[in-house]
């Protein structure tokens, strides 16, 4: 355990990390471009200089290793210096186009520019001018803005393991490509773009959009996979613009729980890191299929076409539950939450007496081409499989196929969406059935052929919580707003139980402390830390 | 026995005086924007016909049209009795003013005057001090605190000035001995020192200087427009008004105005008459007479009147594009402690000259 | 706090008297109304020429109003409609948004999108300034870091429905002519 000095503050830190580390664990900031906590550190951009006692020149601070007695001091003159020279090569060649660039209001090299960036360049020639290339058809590569800090090449060497990337010439023309004739494998490209401290590497899906500094970021949980990967949505108004990788609650190595001191970069850290920081390409480009919007304006009642105001529907909703007693048919969709299910479970076991439920089917998530180390899918494209399943063990209802329910013909059938197309291929089979109540926020086949459709919210545009395969109960957030007359799922739910039974579940926050009360496997989800979320992450255990 | 023909005259004399003066106001707050328009280098309202000139008729149809609003919590018929009130003392007093001598028509003799009146100026301090109880009622009717204050404010302003008034006049009537209005318009054309016309200006100047401030705050003018101040009560004693009701208040002030111009033309400045012109034509002493014809020199003496009314009106605009308005103890202030002082100066200073037969 | 006093002026005789000075104050009223200098604009009759060309940076400021009144021209720097600039073909806008950002009232709509034209990275698909909002504030001008937007001295904005006043990219690329 080596004991050091830094800015005349003495540290003791675990054997084997670096300065830079050690420095971020005290506070102090060491400006940087090429370290990033995910893979090894490569001394490229030469912008972590510092000056240690007894070493004849500046050393790159993400390089060296911590020793004992060394007297490392990061804001004496020479090192201001070093750092506005490294910057002023920097630009050389970058152009100062921030207006052009997507990365402006998020850059690193323009928040180092004011902070110790040099007023002046020494060079007068003019910048080389480049086109853009098309790494993949999702990543689109600017090498005039690349400071070749190498980045993205070590994400692929150390992190996905294919090594896609090289840089290729010399000096001012180097630049990164793929091999000749090669474009990326689609699977984990999307990172990169994350990754990159400049707008060298920017998303087609998001690439002159919105300038960043206009968007609200909300930390939510992704929802296409049963892995529940944590992300940023970066919204405005009404539209999500981007989803971004969040890294989860670690905001330096040092702090890491299972920090193995012994070594620099220890197997089990690795890991723990990468399921962390990084999220796979279904996710980021593949929101849209979760958030498609403004199919259904308003509640359509094909029952009593008259009757189309919300409180009109969930009163003939209401109705209809209670005259068909324990003769309704429930079919959940694993996108809703843990609080929806529960409602929607409360009202099949105690007010109808259902025994039974059926759980739409999504298709297993593939995992992608290529033998890639980094492996983040798991189980189906449903994110709340394993929240459904365990409410309804502990309310005793037995999930079987969405088949079954349909064919058992019942007096009502309540479908609690996103459907996502999934009931589709259900439209002719539901023939016999007299009243089919369908929630769901999206226009489909399936929502044409049914009596009722109460427009609900997709999960952008609400709270709750999902359980994930490993049985994480982690929390989404509302990013955005909705339009048009739709209703929180769980309100609706909600208000057909108080309708029929006089019972009030409350907010989704009522509910959750409802759950841990009643649900053992819930025990120990503090409520008040999911809801209010801003210390959710530091909470321990299967809470995040 | 009554004369019908000279009833009818004067009848018809009095429609036309009555119509002339509301021409007149009319074409004055025509004039009074376009004056102030001029005096800063604006053009004033210049859309309306030619040179604006159908301003008045424009301004008058939409007083018509607007909504005549009547506040929930006022008096509704001292409301409504108010502006009444203070048009038609305002009107009324123009009856003893004459605007010219005598018309001999067909040997007939026809007063230039409504009404000859042997107690004329006491006509108008009765008549004029009326007109102020328009303006307490329509203050206090509104149940508005800014109507209240400004009707309170006239109130005292009124008090204040109309005894410096009376003072200056007591000069006059001193001079020319006589409460006929005529006749003191008549006096004026006699010569002073064989040279000069006896006008009322050059044998009571402290007198003139005393009754034209005094004019001022009798008919709220700035500088003394203290009971409608705009940027202090809003609108003052109207501030409720609206429609005709306030186009009264607007009319009777505009009335006011003419009557004191009137006033002082014929009190300080010889009234309708011209110097040296006589019923037989101009008599200039030591130089000759040219002779004129009795309804030409009517017509001149006519004329001669208008001329000084029309130009103190445009003193009255002139006044008030030029000063600053006083604060309200600068106002009693001037009043009490100057005004009624050198009035009382000017009846010894008078009475002296008289004695010493100068006068 | 200190004691604040005002010691009042001191007249002499002339100026207590007040007569003589509200005299010449009559005296410089009646002058204007006799001799007066001209600076109201009958409007419909009379119109400022549009001088210069907003390509050309601003002109030295004309400090007596008088002089562009005799030859009846807008000041250089009076903020009109804006217009957008133009560098041979190419315009200058690259849609980064600064004036959709800086400005107060939401006036400015943006859409960018890829440029077509090879020489610049990015162009606005959709710019739209809806004058029913701008109050002519100039903030646009100052955050353009590509000079592209500016303001014209063209004032005469009037419209006979409100959407004629929502001027497009077109509109403010021709309006320099």
């Amino acid at each position: 355990m080596p004991t050091f000095e830094i800015d005349g503050k003495k540290i003791t830190v675990g054997q084997g990390v670096t300065v830079l580390e050690a420095a971020r664990s005290q506070g102090i900031e060491i400006p940087h471009f090429c370290y990033h906590e995910s893979f090894k550190s490569g001394g490229l951009c030469r912008m972590c200089l510092v000056e240690i006692e007894k070493m004849p020149k500046l050393q790159t601070s993400c390089t060296t290793v911590a020793t004992e007695g060394m007297v490392v001091k990061t804001t004496t003159d020479r090192v201001k210096q070093a750092r506005s020279a490294i910057l002023e090569f920097i630009l050389t060649n970058h152009p100062l186009d921030c207006p052009d660039c997507d990365q402006a209001g998020e850059c690193v090299l323009q928040e180092y520019s004011h902070k110790y960036g040099p007023d002046k360049s020494a060079f007068r020639e003019p910048k080389e001018l480049r086109e853009h290339i098309q790494l993949s058809e999702h990543i689109a590569y600017d090498p005039e803005r690349c400071i070749m800090c190498e980045r993205c090449v070590r994400y692929y060497r150390d992190v996905v393991g294919t090594e896609e990337l090289a840089v290729m010439q010399r000096g001012a023309h180097s630049e990164i490509t793929t091999f000749p004739g090669r474009q990326l494998d689609y699977g984990y490209i999307g990172n990169i773009a994350d990754i990159c401290p400049v707008g060298a590497l920017t998303t087609k899906d998001f690439r002159f959009k919105e300038r960043v500094y206009n968007l609200r970021t909300t930390e939510t949980i992704c929802p296409l996979c049963e892995a529940g990967c944590t992300i940023y949505v970066d919204a405005k108004k009404y539209t999500v613009y981007r989803v971004r990788s969040r890294n989860k609650n670690l905001t330096s190595l040092h702090e890491h729980p299972n920090r193995n001191v012994t070594a620099l970069y220890p197997k089990v850290f690795i890991d723990a890191i990468l399921r962390s920081s990084f999220i796979c390409d279904d996710g980021r480009f593949g929101y849209k299929k979760a958030i498609e919007n403004g199919a259904i304006p308003g509640p359509i009642n094909r029952y009593e076409p008259e009757n189309r105001t919300w409180n009109n529907v969930i009163s003939l909703v209401a109705q209809k539950i209670k005259q068909a007693g324990s003769k309704v048919g429930g079919i959940v969709s694993p996108f809703a939450t843990n609080e929806e299910a529960y409602a929607f479970l409360y009202l099949l076991k105690y007010i109808s007496g259902t025994n039974t439920i059926g759980v739409i089917d999504f298709p297993g998530a593939k995992e992608f081409n290529g033998a890639t180390k980094l492996q983040l899918r798991k189980g189906s494209q449903s994110p709340n499989l394993k929240g459904i399943e365990q409410i309804a063990g502990a309310l005793g209802i037995k999930i079987t196929p969405v088949e079954e329910v349909v064919a058992s013909k019942p007096e009502l059938l309540y479908v609690l969406g996103p459907t996502l197309n999934r009931m589709d291929a259900y439209t002719e089979k539901i023939g016999g059935i007299k009243f089919i109540v369908l929630q769901d926020f999206k226009a489909s086949a399936f929502a044409n052929n049914v009596h009722v459709v109460m427009p609900g919210f997709n999960f952008a545009q609400k709270d709750g919580t999902y359980t994930n395969k490993d049985g994480k109960v982690q929390r989404i957030r509302k990013a955005v707003d909705a339009k048009g007359d739709a209703r929180n799922d769980l309100d609706i739910l909600t208000d057909i139980i108080y309708n029929i039974s006089g019972k009030k579940l409350g907010s989704f926050d009522n509910i959750l402390g409802l759950m841990v009360k009643e649900i053992p496997f819930f025990n120990g989800a503090d409520a008040a830390i999911l809801t209010t979320g801003i210390n959710f992450r530091k909470a321990a255990g299967r809470l995040w | 026995m009554v004369d019908y023909i000279t009833v009818a005259i004067y009848t018809l004399m009095s429609v036309l005086v009555f119509v002339l003066i509301l021409m007149t106001v009319a074409f004055l707050t025509l004039a009074e924007r376009r004056v102030s328009a001029f005096m800063q280098d604006r053009l004033g309202p210049n859309r309306v016909g030619p040179w604006g000139l159908f301003q008045p008729v424009a301004d008058g149809l939409k007083f018509i049209m607007k909504e005549d609003v009547t506040p929930l919590e006022a008096n509704k018929v001292l409301y409504t009795v108010a502006p009444l009130l203070a048009i038609i003392p305002a009107m009324l007093t123009f009856a003893v003013v004459p605007f010219g001598h005598d018309l001999f028509l067909h040997g007939r003799v026809i007063n230039l005057q409504i009404a000859n009146f042997n107690v004329g100026i006491l006509y108008i301090f009765a008549i004029a001090s009326m007109g102020i109880f328009g303006i307490i009622i329509g203050g206090w009717a509104s149940n508005n605190k800014y109507s209240l204050l400004g009707g309170l404010r006239s109130a005292s302003q009124f008090i204040s000035y109309e005894i410096s008034m009376g003072l200056a006049v007591i000069g006059i009537l001193m001079v020319y001995g006589s409460l006929k209005l005529n006749d003191i318009a008549l006096y004026q054309g006699s010569l002073w020192f064989n040279a000069v016309p006896k006008w009322g200006v050059l044998v009571q100047p402290l007198g003139f200087i005393v009754f034209l401030v005094s004019v001022f705050a009798e008919t709220n003018r700035v500088p003394f427009d203290l009971p409608e101040a705009e940027s202090e009560l809003v609108g003052g004693y109207h501030t409720e008004y609206s429609s005709m009701k306030f186009a009264f208040f607007f009319m009777g002030e505009y009335a006011n105005m003419i009557t004191a111009s009137a006033l002082i033309a014929t009190l300080y400045f010889g009234g309708w008459q011209v110097p040296y012109l006589h019923n037989i034509g101009f008599i200039i002493p030591k130089l000759g007479i040219v002779h004129l014809q009795q309804w030409l020199v009517a017509i001149i003496e006519v004329l001669s009147f208008v001329v000084k009314v029309g130009f103190f009106l445009f003193f009255f605009l002139w006044v008030r594009w030029t000063l600053p308005r006083f604060r309200f103890d600068q106002l009693t202030a001037l009043g009490w402690k100057v005004l009624i002082p050198l009035g009382i100066l000017n009846i010894v200073i008078t009475g002296a000259l008289i004695m010493l037969r100068i006068i | 706090m200190p004691e604040k006093s005002m010691t009042k002026k001191k007249y002499n005789f002339k100026e207590a008297l007040y007569l003589i000075e509200i005299l010449r104050g009559l005296g410089v009223t009646i002058k204007h109304f006799f001799v007066r200098k001209k600076f109201a604009i009958n409007y419909p009759e009379e119109t400022l020429h549009i001088v210069g060309n907003t390509q050309q940076t601003m002109k030295v400021m004309d400090k007596d109003a008088q002089k562009l009144i005799d030859r009846m021209e807008v000041t250089m720097n009076y903020r009109g409609k804006h217009a957008l600039l133009v560098d041979g073909d190419l315009g200058r806008c690259v849609a980064c948004k600064m004036c959709e950002t800086v400005c107060p009232f939401f006036a400015i709509y943006i859409e960018p999108e890829e440029s077509p034209d090879p020489r610049k990275e990015r162009s606005p698909r959709i710019f739209e300034v809806d004058l029913t909002r701008c109050a002519y504030c100039g903030y646009c001008v100052e955050a353009c870091p590509e000079n592209a937007i500016t303001m014209t001295s063209f004032y005469s904005l009037v419209a006979r429905q409100r959407p004629e006043l929502s001027i497009q990219k077109k509109e403010l690329r021709t309006v320099i002519k």
